[in-house]
């Protein structure tokens, strides 16, 4: 699929267009999601309100190439708007010695990794591990200075060693769990 | 010494790829619902600027019931065939659950109504309604010529104040959550739900009345709030054979003790719509009440992390005083409430609860 035609198309009021567009980018969603709210339904919630607004303002997305980043932006502060309404409750991943059984997609080591990291490292990471952003793109979405995405990944760099354990340039790591 | 950063990047960027995430049916559900909510608006091939049409999110509303007892009059079931302003909608839940809206399947459980009321130049129809056993969800048609008006970008969240009743019972004093669609021709279609706050129905009668008595409706477009006062009385009842009470009743009996008191978990109601726990739990003496200090934070249920057997969170939903607030708070005294929390499957076999200071399992089995 030829992203930036269909962002045009979807800017012209395609709908079709703006539909493949979410299509494409679905996974990406959630992982993002995920990284910030837990909750399946949270997740759901925030991407629901993320397509929608999406839809009501595409005309005002000036270059197609940034699609992908403005679609995050969106995504990522509907997420933390309804974590603010939730700030109230603790999710289970604060207390992360109390072994709690993983949904069978997470079911991974690494996932196991990346949930002992503090908020504000998570998302980075999934930005810039999984979905390959650079700094400057997660510096936009997140609007913080690109300086402290820098300083946030090397923390993350420095906590994911302690907790994989790497030894010689081989990565190895004995899970806590 | 640690490998360079660009290897240990290669490396991470490697295993996290190689992770199998999928993503989940009833987030790609909403994704496709939400897709076909945008598909069915009207002014096809163009992007409106100012929409007309916008997707109502949640606010939760908590209303804290004091021992409000209502007086029921009983009229005797509204016949849906000849209520009027039949909305053209035929199912309020099925409408809502099809746009992402509302998520728990009510059909088992629903019985048409079709009541509709005007006051104030606002026509509120009661288009249907379910039962539990433990709470009361309703669908509403509200339609009201001022609505697009008072529409910006923000979102707008509906509050209606409430005099509720099930056979004497009272339910919360208010509506508890409320989420519902803004259609093109100023009409808002939404589901209300109102707990039952003695928790259940002691057993199950031949018929249900119901009592809802709307006293004002409330949009909030970001800080603005606009109320309408008005009377939207509305009365009937349900038979017994057109709805379904399902129920688990537990007395777990489990106390946990602490300096600053007991928090002792005498019931669990297990529906269909939600999960109940009855507790006995001291009040911050200090703040009064609903505050609590960093010393007392772990008795505030809503800041409980709850999960199912599976890993699974409970969503806080709201929260219940089982007492008269007279007086101040009795330090070292236990003051029953009721919490409601999202509902569990069938198959549960405990729940657990953790906080700051405890953790503990009900099991549910």
């Amino acid at each position: 699929m030829e992203i930036i035609q269909e962002v045009k198309k979807a800017k012209q009021g395609d709908k079709s267009s703006f539909a493949k567009l979410i299509y494409h980018f679905e996974k990406d969603m959630y992982i993002v999601a995920k990284s910030i709210l837990q909750d399946e339904n949270d997740c759901a919630d925030a991407v629901s309100e993320t397509v929608l607004k999406a839809y009501e303002s595409i005309s005002q997305l000036k270059h197609p190439k940034y699609f992908k980043t403005w679609l995050m932006k969106i995504l990522v502060n509907n997420c933390y708007q309804i974590k603010r309404l939730q700030k109230r409750v603790i999710t289970v991943d604060d207390f992360p010695d109390i072994p709690v059984p993983q949904e069978e997609y997470n079911n991974t080591e690494l996932y196991q990794v990346l949930n002992k990291l503090e908020d504000d490292l998570k998302v980075i990471v999934v930005m810039y591990y999984l979905q390959d952003m650079s700094v400057k793109e997660i510096s936009k979405i997140l609007d913080i200075p690109a300086g402290t995405v820098k300083s946030r990944l090397s923390r993350a760099r420095k906590r994911m060693r302690e907790i994989l354990s790497l030894e010689g340039g081989n990565v190895s790591y004995e899970p806590k769990i | 010494m640690y490998p360079m950063n660009r290897k240990f990047d290669r490396q991470i960027r490697d295993l996290l790829q190689k992770s199998n995430i999928e993503v989940p049916e009833n987030f790609h559900k909403r994704i496709e619902n939400t897709l076909n909510m945008i598909k069915e608006r009207k002014g096809d091939n163009k992007v409106p600027k100012n929409t007309t049409s916008k997707k109502i999110t949640l606010g939760a509303l908590l209303k804290v019931a004091s021992l409000l007892i209502v007086a029921i009059l009983t009229i005797g079931i509204i016949d849906p065939a000849i209520g009027k302003n039949i909305p053209i909608i035929n199912s309020v839940f099925e409408y809502l659950s099809n746009r992402g809206i509302e998520k728990t399947e009510y059909q088992k459980y629903t019985v048409g109504i079709g009541a509709s009321q005007i006051s104030k130049g606002v026509e509120v129809t009661l288009n249907e309604a379910a039962f539990d056993g433990s709470r009361l969800v309703v669908g509403y048609i509200i339609k009201d010529n001022h609505l697009p008006k008072k529409i910006e970008k923000d979102k707008i969240f509906v509050d209606s104040s409430a005099e509720t009743a099930i056979n004497n019972e009272n339910l919360s004093a208010g509506s508890n959550t409320v989420s519902g669609i803004l259609t093109n021709d100023n009409t808002f279609i939404a589901s209300a739900k109102y707990e039952l706050v003695r928790g259940y129905l002691d057993k199950i009668p031949s018929s249900i009345d119901v009592k809802i008595n709307i006293r004002e409706i409330t949009f909030y477009e970001g800080t603005n709030r606009h109320t309408i006062k008005g009377n939207w009385n509305f009365n009937f009842t349900i038979p017994a054979s057109k709805t379904k009470v399902d129920l688990k009743i537990l007395k777990p009996k489990i106390v946990i003790n602490d300096k600053l008191g007991e928090i002792k978990f005498n019931k669990i109601i297990l529906s269909p719509f939600s999960t109940s726990i009855e507790i006995e739990a001291p009040q911050d003496p200090v703040v009064g009440w609903y505050e609590y200090t960093d010393e007392y934070q772990y008795m505030q249920p809503s800041l409980w992390t709850v999960t199912d057997d599976k890993g699974n969170i409970l969503k806080w939903e709201a929260e219940y005083n089982l007492f008269d607030i007279n007086g101040k708070v009795e330090k070292d005294k236990a003051y029953p409430r009721l919490i409601k929390f999202s509902p569990v499957s069938p198959d549960t076999a405990y729940i657990n609860i953790k906080s700051s200071k405890f953790e503990v399992k009900l099991p549910v089995k």
